[in-house]
């Protein structure tokens, strides 16, 4: 076990050195090399999944200072170490056609094998310290990739402001670290979990706020989501990778993760159900207003990850971390799919596509089949875990939660319908030849599309492994077929279900409700200027810069002010001082 | 009545690696005399063999492999020999030696090799070793001024040039004034104490709190006094307005020694002062030290507008500048720590671990500054950078990693160095502080990253002169920041056993 963790880090980032130091014109064996030891790394993955554990399987001593780096292979882990290297191998596998003929492929395919291995790393860890280590690794190669192509001013912006906003997240967790270490001696995850009493309730809800602060950034959830939509502008395979099936459920994993330590912190699960469900709506809104199709799809991924951070914060961890699976493969499709598109195409605008379908049927296909299951139609498994996620949000969560993610599925529903449209039907607006994707291209979304359907088979595979070794979190799944059979029975699927034909049916009668959605015109400019939030991104940025230029004024360089600064300084200390005594 | 101390008394051994050098840098002085001007090579060869000398005793000694002297004072009380020592000795006079290396061909390329800058710079050297062993405040004024009137000399090195010689009178003029302050705040701990030796000054507060003593209030004054002397020197907000102005008119291989070196002095001095000597000065009702508020405020002031004023720098040297302004927020979070009497003692192995780290990751910035620097010393801007991945793809990674290490990013010295100093404030229950210094870090990310963003996004072709010494000083910073940033037991093990507290 203890070298099957180490496998599944280390040959993605042997891989990503062996093709660091390639020359740039071998591109041939730079393709050929990332998609062996992508695959590699994948296949270590999944052999780790016969025999997940709750124990520590791997410690590495590192001298006494951060503590011993210890690993856990348990269910939550080694399954998302297998969502990462699989759909990262399946990335890897669509970039051999999508890169193409690209200058610096080594850098490219060397950043991914290097967040591959480090995402691994990121939900394998034990130590606290050890996961903000690798938590940082991902946003330094999120960043870079997305300023992939760095002459364009736009792909350099995007990226640094991931860096900054993911950054500003991983102090929360930095402090958390700081903070375990400071009463627990250590920084054992799951020792923490097993006792989390060692810390006062306030350092526990300090850590557990601060932890929500880092799940929100890193998966951008309101109000820190600017960050995913700017972060489009790097290749679609990273998008994919990266921006809809991976990294971006960091956060999430997190909040699941810490979930039994937290839910008794004081209006930390209202928290997280606030934050997942302004995300999943406003997110939704967004996806149903923009013209860039990535960046539908980006609005879109919010808006599923809301979903995932409403049911952890309804206690149903199972069904997070199921919509989370689905949501990986499903997403991943979405955007390879919309990758070909766009490298066909050249645009990413929606406004100039529209007929696709005739020239691309393969893609049509496959990117249909996504689409149902982002819109949750029964029997993809997109539906299962989404309706896992209402039932128990139902049952467990407030009403006024369940009744925004209910709006929230139609608005998905319709956004889905629309997105569809726009891209495959219709009448082509734009002009210029259009050609069928790769073969790899469609031999790595076709794998994605199969796993669409499929995907939900595992439920109770998936259930008995996480029951078995979450073993803080208590939980108590079904077998698979009363799973099943509760879901398609559920109250709750039915009315999800006419939601989500409501907006079925709100597209398809778009022209005869023209009127209606006319008066939602308002909505529409507050969604495509990002509710504000923008805005305010904007501001913080200007604040701090004003702020800097103001205290530069300080510095006039004159003996007089500098002398003036000191005798004040004396001055105010000397006050301190005297109140103190 | 008077006794003389016998010399064996003096336990002069223990101060081998400082008095060696001050020894050496004397000679030196003597022997340069005779060096021919177009041999200058002489005297930069011997004095930075004099510091590898005293470089290899202080390690020696920090090791545990040979102790000199018997015992941890030596010329009753004046000095300390212990772990603490040992450690600001390594680190200045590692620091020393890299100075050496930068300023050798610099000294050539504008035109001043002469003899004066090594035994000055090895004076200063001698100035910080002393701050750090000092047992006595008598022996940090000294100290401090043997550190400080080099350093003034060194930073008017290139006059006529105008601005030198505006840094080294400002420099000069803003050190003497605050130097007052520090020599008031001593007299007004003696009169409070009656005493100017740390551990006598120790008892004594201990009898102060006890007994309820008015002259509390004079120690109060005492330690305001000796706050703003000794702020002055490590650049705390307020104190600070000199530094940019000092650092961009000084010659940059005087700036690479000073902005590590006086930070150290100034540093050791502060934890001798504050955490060994006034550690217990807890008055009724409080519980920690009184002078902790104002030290965690100084440093969050410190924190905050060093970060914020780099933002908007576009001159390296100033840039730089702000940023070690801010680093002293850091450091000072720490000492502000030590201000707990559980804590002292972690707190100011977290000031030494930082300094240490500090130490190669900052030199190795301004060498990197020097090699782009034109002879007239101009191209110090932001722009001499673009590019540089392209034309200089090593000394771009280089200072890639420097700028990971002074934003904090694991795996390098920096964040080692922030990881204990932010330890320590919690543990001493100053969470608000490492709050704002990790918030500031995050702030700080974005200048050092856009130098980042310069070298390897932006077009651009940048004249590099890196001749062998220069080199070789990077080399041995980027070594020093990867392995004390993967291997941070190294500084751990280093600093575990500095025990400062008395008592305890």
């Amino acid at each position: 076990m203890d070298w099957l963790i180490i496998l599944t880090i280390g040959i993605p980032w042997l891989g990503a050195g062996l093709i660091w130091l390639l020359e740039e014109r071998q591109s041939r064996l730079q393709h050929t090399l990332a998609v062996v030891f992508a695959l590699a790394a994948g296949v270590a993955a999944l052999a780790m999944l016969p025999s997940t554990t709750e124990q520590v399987e791997l410690r590495i001593k590192i001298g006494s200072v951060f503590g011993d780096f210890t690993f856990v292979p348990d269910g939550l882990g080694v399954f998302l170490a297998v969502v990462a290297t699989v759909v990262g191998s399946l990335a890897v596998i669509f970039s051999v056609d999508y890169m193409h003929g690209e200058a610096q492929l080594g850098r490219y395919y060397s950043l991914v094998l290097l967040f591959i291995g480090a995402m691994a790393g990121l939900v394998l860890a034990d130590s606290l310290l050890l996961l903000f280590i690798f938590w940082e690794i991902t946003a330094l190669c999120s960043y870079s990739l997305i300023s992939f192509y760095n002459d364009d001013p736009k792909a350099v912006e995007g990226g640094i402001k991931a860096l900054i906003i993911t950054q500003l997240g991983g102090i929360g967790l930095l402090v958390g670290a700081l903070v375990i270490y400071a009463y627990q001696g250590d920084y054992q995850i799951s020792r923490f979990l097993n006792e989390p009493e060692v810390l006062p309730t306030n350092m526990l809800s300090v850590m557990a706020f601060g932890c929500l602060i880092a799940a929100a950034a890193k998966s951008a959830q309101v109000p820190f989501h600017t960050w995913l939509p700017g972060a489009m502008e790097a290749p679609s395979p990273i998008s994919a990778l990266i921006h809809a099936a991976t990294m971006v459920n960091a956060g999430v994993y997190l909040l699941a993760r810490f979930y039994p330590a937290f839910e008794e912190v004081d209006g930390w699960t209202t928290a997280v159900i606030s934050v997942g469900l302004l995300s999943a709506f406003l997110a939704a809104l967004m996806a149903l207003f923009a013209t860039d199709l990535k960046r539908a799809l980006a609005y879109s991924t919010i808006s599923q990850l809301g979903y995932m951070v409403y049911a952890v914060g309804t206690g149903a961890i199972f069904a997070s971390q199921f919509h989370l699976l689905s949501h990986a493969v499903f997403k991943a499709l979405l955007f390879l799919s919309a990758g070909a598109v766009i490298h066909s195409v050249g645009t990413r605008d929606m406004r100039q596509m529209g007929g696709l379908g005739k020239q691309m049927p393969f893609m049509r296909a496959v990117f249909i089949v996504g689409a149902l299951a982002l819109a949750g139609l029964p029997f993809f498994n997109g539906f299962w875990s989404k309706e896992l996620i209402l039932e128990d949000g139902l049952h467990e969560g407030p009403v006024w939660a369940y009744v925004g993610m209910l709006a929230g599925a139609g608005i998905t529903a319709l956004y889905t319908f629309r997105m569809v449209w726009l891209v495959f039907y219709g009448e082509r607006r734009g002009s210029g030849h259009i050609h069928e994707a790769g073969r790899l291209m469609k031999l790595s979304t076709g794998l994605l599309a199969a796993g669409t359907l499929t995907t939900w088979l595992l439920i109770g595979v998936f259930g008995e492994m996480l029951e078995n070794t979450l073993i803080y979190h208590h939980l108590h799944v079904e077998s698979a077929p009363t799973l099943l059979e509760e879901i398609i029975t559920a109250p709750a699927t039915l009315l999800a279900l006419s939601v989500v034909a409501a907006g079925l049916l709100g597209w398809w009668f778009r022209a005869p409700l023209a009127g209606i959605a006319a008066s939602f015109k308002p909505v529409g400019q507050a969604a495509t200027s990002d509710f504000g939030f923008e805005w305010i991104n904007r501001r913080v940025t200007d604040w701090t810069n004003a702020g800097a230029n103001a205290l530069r004024t300080t510095q006039t360089g004159s003996l007089n002010w500098n002398v003036f600064g000191i005798i004040g300084g004396l001055i105010v200390v000397l006050v301190i001082l005297a109140l103190g005594a | 009545m008077f006794e003389a101390p016998s010399i064996g008394d003096l336990n002069i051994a223990a101060t081998l690696p400082a008095t060696l050098l001050a020894l050496g840098a004397c000679i030196f002085l003597l022997v340069d005399l005779f060096v021919p001007k177009d041999r200058k090579y002489i005297t930069a060869l011997l004095a930075a063999a004099g510091l590898l000398t005293s470089l290899v005793l202080a390690l020696l000694s920090l090791m545990n492999i040979i102790e000199f002297g018997s015992g941890e004072t030596a010329f009753a009380g004046l000095y300390i020999a212990d772990q603490f020592t040992d450690v600001v000795n390594v680190v200045v006079l590692f620091t020393g030696l890299m100075g050496v290396l930068v300023a050798y061909n610099y000294l050539d390329r504008i035109g001043k090799q002469r003899g004066e800058y090594y035994y000055l710079l090895l004076f200063t050297t001698v100035g910080v070793m002393f701050m750090g062993s000092a047992g006595d405040l008598v022996t940090v004024f000294v100290a401090l001024e043997l550190l400080s009137i080099p350093l003034y000399i060194l930073s008017g090195f290139r006059w006529p040039q105008e601005q030198s010689e505006e840094s080294a009178l400002k420099y000069f003029i803003l050190g003497a004034f605050s130097s007052g302050f520090l020599v008031y705040g001593i007299a007004m701990i003696y009169g409070a104490t009656g005493t100017t030796e740390f551990r006598g000054i120790w008892l004594a507060v201990d009898e102060i709190i006890a007994q309820d003593l008015s002259s509390k209030y004079l120690l109060l004054l005492g330690a305001g006094l000796t706050l703003v002397g000794l702020g002055f020197k490590v650049a705390a907000v307020p104190f600070h307005m000199w530094t940019p102005d000092v650092y961009q008119g000084a010659p940059t291989s005087v700036v690479a020694y000073m902005s590590v070196a006086a930070k150290v002095g100034g540093f050791a001095a502060l934890v001798r002062v504050f955490a060994s000597g006034m550690s217990n000065f807890v008055l009724d009702g409080a519980t920690a030290a009184a002078w902790q508020d104002t030290m965690w405020l100084i440093a969050a002031l410190t924190m905050i507008l060093g970060n914020l004023v780099a933002i908007v720098q576009t001159d390296l040297k100033r840039l730089f500048a702000y940023s070690s302004i801010a680093h002293a927020g850091y450091i000072l979070t720490a000492v502000a720590a030590a201000g707990s009497a559980a804590v002292t003692n972690e707190a100011a192995q977290a000031v030494a671990i930082y300094l240490a780290a500090y130490a190669f990751t900052n030199i190795g910035v301004f060498a990197v500054i020097i090699s782009v620097e034109k002879d007239d010393s101009s191209n110090t801007g932001l722009d001499s950078l673009r590019g540089m991945s392209r034309t200089q793809p090593l000394l771009a990674a280089s200072m890639t990693l420097f700028m990971f290490s002074l934003t904090g990013i694991p795996l390098t010295a920096g964040f080692v160095g922030k990881w204990f100093v932010f330890k320590s404030a919690i543990a001493a229950d100053l969470f608000p502080v490492a709050v704002i210094g990790v918030l500031t870090s995050l702030v700080s990310a974005y200048y050092y990253l856009r130098i980042v963003w310069l070298m390897y996004f932006e077009e651009g072709e940048p004249q590099v002169y890196i001749p062998w010494p220069l080199a070789s000083a990077i080399s041995l910073a980027v070594v020093g920041t990867l392995l004390l940033g993967i291997f941070p037991y190294l500084l751990q093990e280093m600093a575990q056993d500095i025990v400062l507290a008395f008592g305890r």
